[in-house]
Order: C-alpha cells, then sequence, then structure tokens
C-alpha cells in the first residue's frame, strides 16, 4: 500500500532496537523481538487501523483491504521468525534452568566429589595399565615399588544420594598380574547420563611402563625408564623423561608435548592443536593436522612430519623446527632435509647437508652459513626465492626465475642473464649442484652471512619446564542452576 | 466519500491482525495457549463478514 505509515514506523523501530542494544548492551534486539513480537502484530493492527480512520476522517477513499496480500507475507515470515527465535530462547532457558538434559552433558544438579585411593606393590620394572574413560591421570616415576593411586571421582547427580549410588557403581579398582598393573575407574559401569570424571595422581616405580586408555582427559607422565603409550579420543598429552619410546594414538588433542624422551617417538592425532618435541634422543614421527604452534627442537635421528598440507623430514635437528599457518623455520640441522608443501613461506638456516624444498606456493630463503656445501634443490611454483651463498663456498649454482626480477647481489663470481620475462644467475666453482627455481617470483642470489633479520635471531633451547601439576581438587560444591 | 462497507472491509485485515498478536501474547505470557484460542480468530472474521453485510443492507 502506497503512502503508509508503516513503512517509516518499521524504520523507526529498527532504529530504536539497535540503539537501545547499543545504549545497553545487555539487551539484544534479537531478545527483544523473540519476546515481544505479539506486540509487534497489534502495534501494526493499531497502526492500518488508524490509518483508515484517518483516511476515512477526511474523506478520502479507503484501501479495499486494510492489510494487503504482500503484507500478510511479511506478517507470516516475521511471526515464523520470530517464534521460532523464541522456541530457541524459550529451549536456552531450560536448559540453563536444568530440565533438559542433552547427549550426557549434566546441565542440572550438583557435583560431588568422592576421594579415591589404593596402593598395590608392584616390581620393579611394571607395566601399568590406566584406563580412565574421562578426567586427567598424573602417573610420576619415583624411587619406591610400589604404585599409590590417590584422587577423586566428580559425580554430577541431581542429589547426594543418587551421586552416592552412581559412585558406589564405579569402584576404583587397581590389580596386579604378574608384573602388569591394571588401574581401572570403571566409569562404564555408570550407564546413565550422569556425568562422571576420575582425576588421579598415581606414584610409579621409574622403571615402569606405561599405557593410557581414555576417551576424554589429559595424561601427564613423568620420570619413568619405559614406554609410555597414549590411546584416545580426546587428549591433552604431556611427558617429561620418557627412557623408553612414546606412541600417542588420539583423534583430538590440545596439546602434546613431550621433553627429553630416551627413545622413539610417535604421534598420530587426526586433530590436533599444539605440538613440541624437545630432546629426543630417537627419532620422531608425527602424523596429523595440528592447527596451533608445531615446534621440534633437538631431535637427535629422524624427524617427519607429515600433515595434509606439508610433509618434512629432518635428520639430525640440532636446533629447532618451527611451522606455524604460514612459515615455517629450520635452523641448524646436521643430517639431510626434504620438504614438501602446498603453501609456505620457508626459511632454513645453518645447514652443510642436502636440502631439498619442493612448494606450490610459499618464499624460500636459504642461509646454509657455513662454506662446505651440498646439494641444493629449491623449487617454488611461485614465491620469491633468496639464497645467501656463503663468501668461499665452492658450488655450481643456477638460480633461474621464469618470471620475475633476478638480482645478483653475490658479485661478478656470478653471471646474470636476463631471459624472455625472467632470468638466470649461473656460476660454478667446482662445488656441489645448487638448483634454484621459481615460476614466478624474484630471484636474488647475495653473500653469505648477511641472513634476514629474522634469522638472526637465536632460540636458544627452551628450559623444560616443570611439569604441570593437575589441578586442585575442588571441593564439594553445589552448582545453582 | 468512502461508503460504509468501504471501511468495515478496510478495517478486517488490522483487526485480524490485532486479534491474533494479543492471543499469541496471552499464549507467551503464561495464558491460555494459542492452540486453544485460535477459533477467535474464525469468530472475528465472520463477525467483520456480518457487519459488513449488516452495513450493506443499511444503504
Amino acid at each position: 500500500m502506497k503512502n503508509s505509515f508503516v513503512g517509516p514506523v518499521v524504520l523507526i523501530g529498527v532504529g530504536v532496537l539497535f540503539l537501545a542494544n547499543n545504549l545497553r548492551p545487555d539487551l539484544s534486539p534479537w531478545r527483544l523481538l523473540a519476546d515481544y513480537w505479539p506486540y509487534l502484530l497489534i502495534i501494526w493492527g493499531v497502526i492500518r487501523l488508524v490509518e483508515i480512520a484517518w483516511l476515512a476522517s477526511r474523506n478520502q477513499p479507503l484501501p479495499k483491504r486494510g492489510v494487503s496480500g504482500g503484507e500478510w507475507g511479511l506478517i507470516i515470515f516475521v511471526s515464523l521468525f520470530a517464534s521460532g527465535m523464541w522456541l530457541a530462547y524459550d529451549a536456552r532457558e531450560k536448559i540453563r534452568s536444568g530440565r533438559v538434559n542433552l547427549r550426557g552433558l549434566q546441565i542440572f544438579g550438583e557435583s560431588f566429589e568422592y576421594p579415591v585411593s589404593a596402593s598395590v606393590t608392584a616390581g620393579k620394572t611394571p607395566r601399568i595399565i590406566v584406563e580412565n574413560r574421562r578426567g586427567n591421570v598424573r602417573l610420576v616415576g619415583g624411587d619406591s615399588d610400589k604404585v599409590t593411586v590417590s584422587g577423586h571421582n566428580t559425580v554430577m547427580g541431581l542429589d547426594r544420594t543418587e551421586a552416592d549410588r552412581i559412585n558406589e557403581r564405579m569402584k576404583l579398582e587397581v590389580t596386579v598380574q604378574g608384573d602388569q598393573v591394571v588401574i581401572r575407574t570403571n566409569q562404564e559401569r555408570v550407564n546413565t547420563d550422569n556425568r562422571v570424571d576420575s582425576d588421579l595422581e598415581v606414584q610409579i616405580p621409574k622403571g615402569a611402563s606405561v599405557e593410557c586408555r581414555g576417551t576424554r582427559g589429559d595424561f601427564d607422565v613423568s620420570h619413568i625408564t619405559g614406554n609410555y603409550e597414549v590411546t584416545s579420543e580426546n587428549a591433552g598429552v604431556r611427558g617429561q623423561d620418557i627412557g623408553g619410546n612414546v606412541r600417542v594414538d588420539i583423534r583430538r588433542s590440545d596439546i602434546v608435548r613431550l621433553l627429553k624422551v630416551k627413545g622413539n617417538v610417535d604421534v598420530k592425532a587426526s586433530r590436533g592443536e599444539d605440538i613440541e618435541l624437545d630432546e629426543v634422543t630417537g627419532q620422531a614421527i608425527v602424523a596429523g593436522q595440528f592447527t596451533g604452534s608445531v615446534d621440534f627442537r633437538r631431535v637427535e635421528k629422524l624427524l617427519r612430519f607429515e600433515s595434509e598440507a606439508t610433509n618434512l623430514s629432518v635428520e639430525k635437528l640440532k636446533g629447532r623446527a618451527r611451522l606455524s599457518d604460514g612459515d615455517l623455520e629450520v635452523e641448524d640441522i646436521l643430517g639431510p632435509m626434504k620438504l614438501r608443501s602446498r603453501s609456505k613461506d620457508v626459511r632454513v638456516s645453518g645447514f652443510a647437508t642436502p636440502v631439498e624444498i619442493d612448494l606450490n606456493r610459499g618464499d624460500i630463503e636459504l642461509s646454509p652459513g657455513s662454506s662446505t656445501l651440498s646439494t641444493i634443490i629449491a623449487k617454488t611454483s611461485s614465491g620469491a626465492v633468496t639464497m645467501h651463498l656463503p663468501e668461499n663456498a665452492k658450488y655450481d649454482i643456477e638460480a633461474k626465475t621464469r618470471r620475475g626480477e633476478v638480482e645478483n647481489l653475490f658479485g661478478n663470481a656470478l653471471d646474470r642473464v636476463e631471459e624472455d620475462r625472467g632470468g638466470v644467475i649461473r656460476g660454478k666453482n667446482g662445488g656441489p649442484r645448487i638448483v634454484l627455481e621459481t615460476e614466478r617470483g624474484t630471484m636474488t642470489v647475495t653473500r653469505g652471512g648477511t641472513m634476514s633479520s629474522r634469522m638472526d635471531l637465536k632460540y636458544p633451547p627452551a628450559a623444560p619446564s616443570a611439569p604441570v601439576a593437575p589441578a586442585a581438587p575442588k571441593p564439594p560444591t553445589v552448582v545453582e542452576r | 466519500m468512502p461508503t460504509s462497507i468501504g471501511l468495515v472491509a478496510a478495517i478486517r485485515g488490522p483487526v485480524i491482525l490485532i486479534t491474533l498478536g494479543t492471543l499469541i501474547a496471552i499464549d507467551h505470557a503464561g495464558g491460555l495457549r494459542f492452540s486453544r484460542t485460535w477459533p477467535v480468530l474464525i469468530i472475528m472474521f465472520g463477525v467483520l463478514k456480518l457487519a459488513e453485510y449488516v452495513k450493506g443492507g443499511q444503504q
């Protein structure tokens, strides 16, 4: 309908709504709409009535219909949308007030805590198996040949009687079978939706090997000479001073942190966040997607990292290899390195061993920092390549860009030729082959030693951090909801 | 000069809209559920139609 009040009034209303939201952020316009939309319909009707009364009083022709077909459509749309919002808010309210239980996620009731403890005598080198579905477990090696478990179960229940009954069913079991000690929290026996957690602190003989199985919760093992294995759906995994091998097989994880491992490290994580390895005497193989920071330091044998987009292998990493979203930095390697990646800016410094880099996209910066070189092959489809060639090195270099500038800052020992849209820098004095190639981007060869500012940063090996204590047991609390 | 019939026909939409809004507001306020009160809308519609006929008869 033309010349209607509704259009301007709606505009004013929307303006007021958002102004109110800006002045009082606690008032959400959606919330207001969800709560008051029926009044919106009433106001809408009243406006129309006033309009018609006004027209009638001035003896002007009346519209055939007070509310047009299109308007009814709009009204139905607004009603459906707003009542949907209302239902959503209502459901959230119910969840908050604790009238709903969603898929075992306990949202009502109170949490009750029960202390648990057990102690058994094991041998000097027992194999310890921990089965804890939910909760954090920390195991610390010590001189005693006893396995001592302490901690608490947290049970969510409507009242103490219910919680007592549930806690009764999930008795902590510590059994010895030969040299095998099984620590079981028996959460599986609780078949209700009630959420139960067991947080344990375990003292174990330092010769022990540990195997942890869980669904959700962190594992932290330190000071053992045996192996350390974790299998879980979702776990933070920490380990320090592990004499044997470490094997981690998890689906999700917020952190994997392994320091001072004498054996090999093998990590598989479908979706991880951060991973940190330091002082691994054996080899380290890490496979999975890590979205946070990936930090490897001092891996004495082979380090292999495999993700969807990046494939890195380095032998004898004396320094550090760090990956983040778009960068990969490798410093100080004593063995050959191979890298394939879809998209990363790569910087490699401190190497005298063969290096092979193949990128789909990204810049490459190489600073051997040593006058003895080995074969270097570095290719990128799109990105700049910079080579810091040491002054008195022996080389047989060919640095080529198909499309881009070529810069020879090394000196007259190298020839620079422009070809087509790109160019090439060549030169040899009886050294190993160095092949640098970019499809599109600037090719630069400079005198070594002049490292970029970032390469100059020397990262001292981080001091091993103190083992993280598990969270202090919470006093039994009554959670009001 | 608008006729009375025209006036009644014109206010039908707004009146129905106001009724609808009121019923839903009552529902939200915790009163009678809309699922029980919706026939009021039909009654209102009937009443307005009737008014139209009555007005038409007068002229």
